[in-house]
Formats: structure tokens, C-alpha cells, sequence
């Protein structure tokens, strides 16, 4: 039988049965036109009776199948159906040749469009026992005829002499049939096989496209979010200002510091406004980057210098250890300091008094792994998937945090990788977390 | 109805909302106490006494506020006490929920988007005092 792949999906399938359907009412159209077309205008003389018979129950069965289509079915059952459907055409042809002049009849021809439709919907063995029950019955027919076992109904007036006079004759003629029918299904077998596969192809493809759609949309839904709250904020701050409520109930505070938190809630918007741009033009590898030879322990020095007030203000105390040893790295400079700086500062935001942040590397293979490991908070086993995640924030963030939407952490892995490096974290809640980052070893000999 | 002095208890983490409209209402002559973490508002409302609640719905969770919200129900004292509940995500998640619609799983009195205009929460305010339920 054919295997899933070979098959058409279901949709495909009840699609290619209805049109099987249609085609059949063209069949019974076909001939009842053919009867008198080669009676009156061919002067063809055979007996309409039995033929009208088996055009009748074509009918007939015809209309059963297409009952059957508009009921609900499962996938086996239409393939089931279409077999029935195949098995009994085959017999309705055969029938209708044996009554018509058999290997006379130029219609056996027609047996070619069974083992064709056999191959499109069964491109798998089911079609070659088609094919093989197509030429078999035919040459049986052929063969009872020839030897008089069977009555023969002759077509008076196609043929000078009949054919099935003489031997030779008929063999070519199941030759020629035979091997037309096989190669038939060959051909149409292997092209249905491959757009099946190709179809199947096609629908994971679009699938994954779907999914990356709706990941998209779901980000821009965030980064409509996230600048939603800060505006809602900033707006109803300036609100009261504007409105005069200020003067009216807050005599030590006045208009200056309001306006200046709105301002500040302003500023979180450009900045996570600036901060997508730039996740996007990365994505689309519009961002072109410098990278030359660079030594991490001096950008360390001045990131570790750059958050000194932060650190001391928080009691965390960020340490630096034995990175005078590691290899020069190849970067681009603003990128490395923006990847230090945001590990950095993540690791004294969320540490505990007291705490420190350990800022160590190693080299492995051609690249250099830096290690930014705090004692603070840790992150719930659950979350660390989604920690590189667009806008992910753990709880305790959230809380901690209002302004800096989750996107530091998207940004240091796009910088990464377009380092050809990668990120990663290992975190136990309660006890700290470490963060990872790899940038590969300089291979350019160093300036003289 | 006298409304001057009433208590109100604003439980939102976001420090500018609860400054804009503490600014609002205690303008207004209301008596205003805040609240930064859902995990804290129900002890809280045991100390203040609040006559209403304003209640953010993202907290330490994005429905942080709607477990504050059962939790205020759930005690006989406050079953009653209205709760005026402001969200920013109402247009921009899948979540929509309003009291309307949701009035069975969701027991506050009104839902209001952020930015709630200085006007608007003053009347809301004022409304839910006088008619509670």
C-alpha cells in the first residue's frame, strides 16, 4: 500500500474524488453521444441494449459515490472509496468493450485514463495492481473472444475484416495496449509522487512561516505594550500639571518633579524604541560591525569603572579575574562594551547587598568564553529558556524595575552571534546566576 | 454624599501612576494611601481601611491584580468595599475581560484603561462611593 508520504492529504484526496465523480458523468455523456454519432454518421451496427445497460449502472453508481462524498469521511474511507470507484470503472469499460466488438473497439484505448487516475491517487504498489487488473481483464476478454469460449459481438462496419481473425493481429494489439498502460502508470505515478512529497514540503514550509508570523505579531504586540504603560504613565503624570492638580494638593513637590518623571518614562520609550531598531536592522544583518583586535581585559576595566556608582550605591562589588591572560579576541568594540555592560549592570541590579558580580574567562578552542556570574536573586529553572528571549523579565525584575523593557538581553545574543559566538546561563534561584558569552580568538597578526 | 475624606487605597507598582493619581485624588480632598506589590494590598486594606480600591491588574504577574481582587472578596469585611480596577494591557493582550462580561469571575466594580483621565477617575471615584454596588 502507499505510505503517508506518497499519499495525498485528505483535503487533496475528497478534491481529486469529486473531480473523479465529474469526470464520470463526462464519461456517461461521452457515450450516449458516441452510440448514435457511430450509428448514424459511421454506419457502425452493435447491439445498444446491453451497452445502454452498462451506461445505466455507471450512472447509477455514480450517483452513489457522489452521495457519499458529501458525508463526513476519514481519510481511509475515501481512499477506500476511490479504490471501489477505480475497480469498478475498470470492470464498466470492459464490460462495455466485450459487448462492442472487444479487441475491435478502438475505445480499450481508454483504459489508459484508469491506470493514469490509479497512479495519481495510488502512486504507491495499489496503482500497479491497477494496471495489472486493467491489462488482465482486457486480455482475457480478448482471449475468450479469440477462442470462441465466450459469444463475441462483433462491430459491423468498423472493420473490413475483424481483427480477431487471425492471431497476429490481436497479440500486437495487446502488445501495444499492455505496455502503454504500464508506462502510463510509471510515468504518472513518479510525477504524483514527487508533488505529493513537493506539496508536503510546501505545507511545512508555510507552516513554519505561519509560526514566524505569529511570532512577530506577538512581539509587536509587546513592544506595543511595553510602550504603552510607560506613555499611559508619563501622560497622566503631565496630566496633572496641565490640569492644575498639582498646585492644589502637593505644596513640596510643585510641577518640576512630576514633569521630570514624565521625562524620565519619555526617555525609557526612545531608548526601547532605539533598542528595537536596532534588534530588527541586526536581524536583517543591515548593521554593519568594525571588528578589529581587541584585549578584553581593558574594555572590562572601563565597563567595571563606568558602573562604579551603581555598584557601590547597590553593595555589590564587581570583580574581575585573571582575563590579563586571555587571548586578544576579534570584535567590534561597541558591541563587546554593550555585551559587558548589560551583563554588568544586570549583575549588580539584581544581586543582593553585599553581594559580587565575577567577571572570568577561558579560552576554548578559537574562541574566548567570558563568564559574568552575580550572587544575587537566580532565575527560576522554569524562565531560563526564555531569559534571551525579546521582552522576557523575570518577576523579581518587573518589580525591581519599570524602566528597561527586556530587550538587553535579546541585544547581547544578536551581538554575539553576529560574532559567530553564542550565549548562555546557568542560574539557581536564591543563589546567583552566570551568564556566558563566546567571541572568537583574533587570528590577524597584532599591529606592530 | 459627602466624599471628602473618604479613604482610598491605589495598589499599582508602577510609582508614576500611583503619584499622578494620588495628586488627583488627594487634590480632591481624598484621604490616599498606596500599595506597591499585589503580594502586600490585602494586608494593607486591613490597616487602612480603605472605602475603595484602585487596583492595577498587572503586577509582579501580568493578572497579579485579579488575585488581589479575590483575595479583597474573600474577606467578609471588604466583600463589599469598590474596587476600581485600571489596566493598560485591555487594548494590546488577548486578555479581555470587563465586568460586564465577566462580572461572575471578575468581582470589581469598573474597569478602566490606562491613561485614566484626572477628570474621569474623580467621577468614577466619586460614583463608586455613593453607589457601591
Amino acid at each position: 500500500m502507499n505510505t503517508p508520504s506518497e499519499s495525498a492529504p485528505a483535503g487533496e484526496t475528497l478534491e481529486r474524488l469529486t473531480w473523479f465523480v465529474r469526470l464520470r458523468w463526462l464519461a456517461v455523456a461521452g457515450v450516449l453521444a458516441t452510440l448514435p454519432g457511430a450509428w448514424f454518421l459511421l454506419h457502425v451496427r452493435f447491439h445498444p441494449v446491453p451497452i445502454l445497460a452498462v451506461t445505466a449502472s455507471l450512472a447509477a453508481y455514480n450517483v452513489f459515490f457522489w452521495r457519499q462524498l458529501r458525508r463526513p469521511a476519514s481519510q481511509a474511507r475515501l481512499l477506500g472509496l476511490a479504490r471501489a470507484q477505480i475497480v469498478l470503472d475498470l470492470f464498466a469499460l470492459v464490460v462495455l468493450l466485450y459487448f462492442a466488438g472487444g479487441v475491435e473497439n478502438p475505445f480499450s484505448l481508454y483504459l489508459v485514463f484508469h491506470t493514469a487516475i490509479a497512479a495519481i491517487i495510488f502512486p504507491g504498489r495499489w496503482s500497479l495492481v491497477v494496471t495489472t487488473l486493467a491489462f488482465g481483464l482486457y486480455a482475457l476478454m480478448v482471449g475468450l473472444h479469440h477462442s470462441g469460449v465466450i459469444p463475441y459481438f462483433p462491430l459491423t462496419g468498423l472493420y473490413t475484416v475483424s481483427p480477431l481473425q487471425s492471431t497476429r493481429p490481436v497479440l500486437a494489439n495487446l502488445f501495444v495496449l499492455g505496455s502503454t498502460l504500464y508506462i502510463v502508470r510509471y510515468f504518472v505515478a513518479s510525477l504524483s509522487r514527487r508533488l505529493n512529497q513537493r506539496t508536503g514540503e510546501l505545507a511545512e514550509a508555510n507552516e513554519k512561516l505561519r509560526q514566524a508570523d505569529r511570532d512577530r505579531l506577538q512581539s509587536v504586540i509587546m513592544v506595543t505594550h511595553e510602550l504603552r504603560s510607560p506613555m499611559a504613565a508619563a501622560d497622566s503624570l503631565l496630566e496633572t500639571v496641565t490640569g492644575g492638580y498639582v498646585d492644589k494638593s502637593c505644596t513640596d513637590c510643585g510641577s518640576r518633579p512630576v514633569i521630570e518623571r514624565a521625562r524620565r518614562r519619555i526617555k525609557g520609550m526612545l531608548k526601547l524604541t532605539g533598542d528595537v531598531l536596532d534588534l530588527h536592522q541586526m536581524e536583517l544583518g543591515s548593521v554593519r560591525f568594525d571588528k578589529v583586535r581587541l584585549r578584553l581585559d581593558g574594555i572590562v576595566t572601563d565597563v567595571v569603572e563606568e558602573f562604579n556608582s551603581l555598584a557601590s550605591a547597590a553593595d555589590v562589588r564587581v570583580e574581575p579575574v585573571g582575563l590579563a591572560e586571555l587571548p586578544d579576541i576579534e570584535g567590534d568594540e561597541d558591541s563587546v562594551r554593550f555585551i559587558l555592560a548589560n551583563l554588568v549592570s544586570n549583575g549588580i541590579r539584581y544581586n543582593r547587598a553585599g553581594g559580587t558580580v565575577t567577571i572570568s574567562g577561558r579560552r576554548a578552542g578559537n574562541m574566548v568564553e567570558v563568564h559574568v556570574a552575580d550572587t544575587g536573586v537566580g532565575i527560576p529553572e522554569a524562565d531560563l529558556p526564555r531569559v534571551f528571549d525579546i521582552f522576557y523579565r523575570g518577576s523579581y525584575a518587573r518589580q525591581k524595575e519599570r524602566l528597561g523593557a527586556g530587550l538587553g538581553l535579546s541585544l547581547v545574543k544578536q551581538l554575539v552571534a553576529a560574532h559567530g559566538g553564542s550565549v548562555s546561563v546557568t542560574s539557581t534561584e536564591g543563589v546567583g546566576s552566570d551568564f556566558a558569552f563566546s567571541l572568537p580568538v583574533a587570528t590577524e597578526p597584532k599591529a606592530a | 454624599m459627602e466624599t471628602k475624606g473618604k479613604r482610598i487605597l491605589i495598589v499599582d507598582d508602577d510609582s508614576d501612576f500611583i503619584m499622578a493619581a494620588r495628586t488627583v485624588l488627594a487634590g480632591a480632598g481624598y484621604n490616599v494611601a498606596e500599595c506597591m506589590m499585589a503580594g502586600d494590598a490585602l494586608a494593607r486594606v486591613r490597616e487602612f481601611q480603605p472605602d475603595l480600591i484602585v487596583l492595577d491588574v498587572m503586577m509582579e504577574t501580568g493578572t497579579a491584580g485579579f488575585h488581589v481582587s479575590y483575595q479583597v472578596r474573600k474577606d467578609p469585611h471588604y466583600a463589599r468595599t469598590p474596587i476600581l480596577m485600571v489596566t493598560a494591557i485591555h487594548q494590546t493582550t488577548p486578555l479581555r475581560f470587563s465586568p460586564d462580561t465577566d462580572g461572575e469571575f471578575l468581582p470589581v466594580q469598573r474597569l478602566l484603561d490606562k491613561p485614566v483621565p484626572a477628570d474621569v477617575l474623580l467621577k468614577e471615584v466619586a460614583h463608586l462611593l455613593e453607589h457601591p454596588e
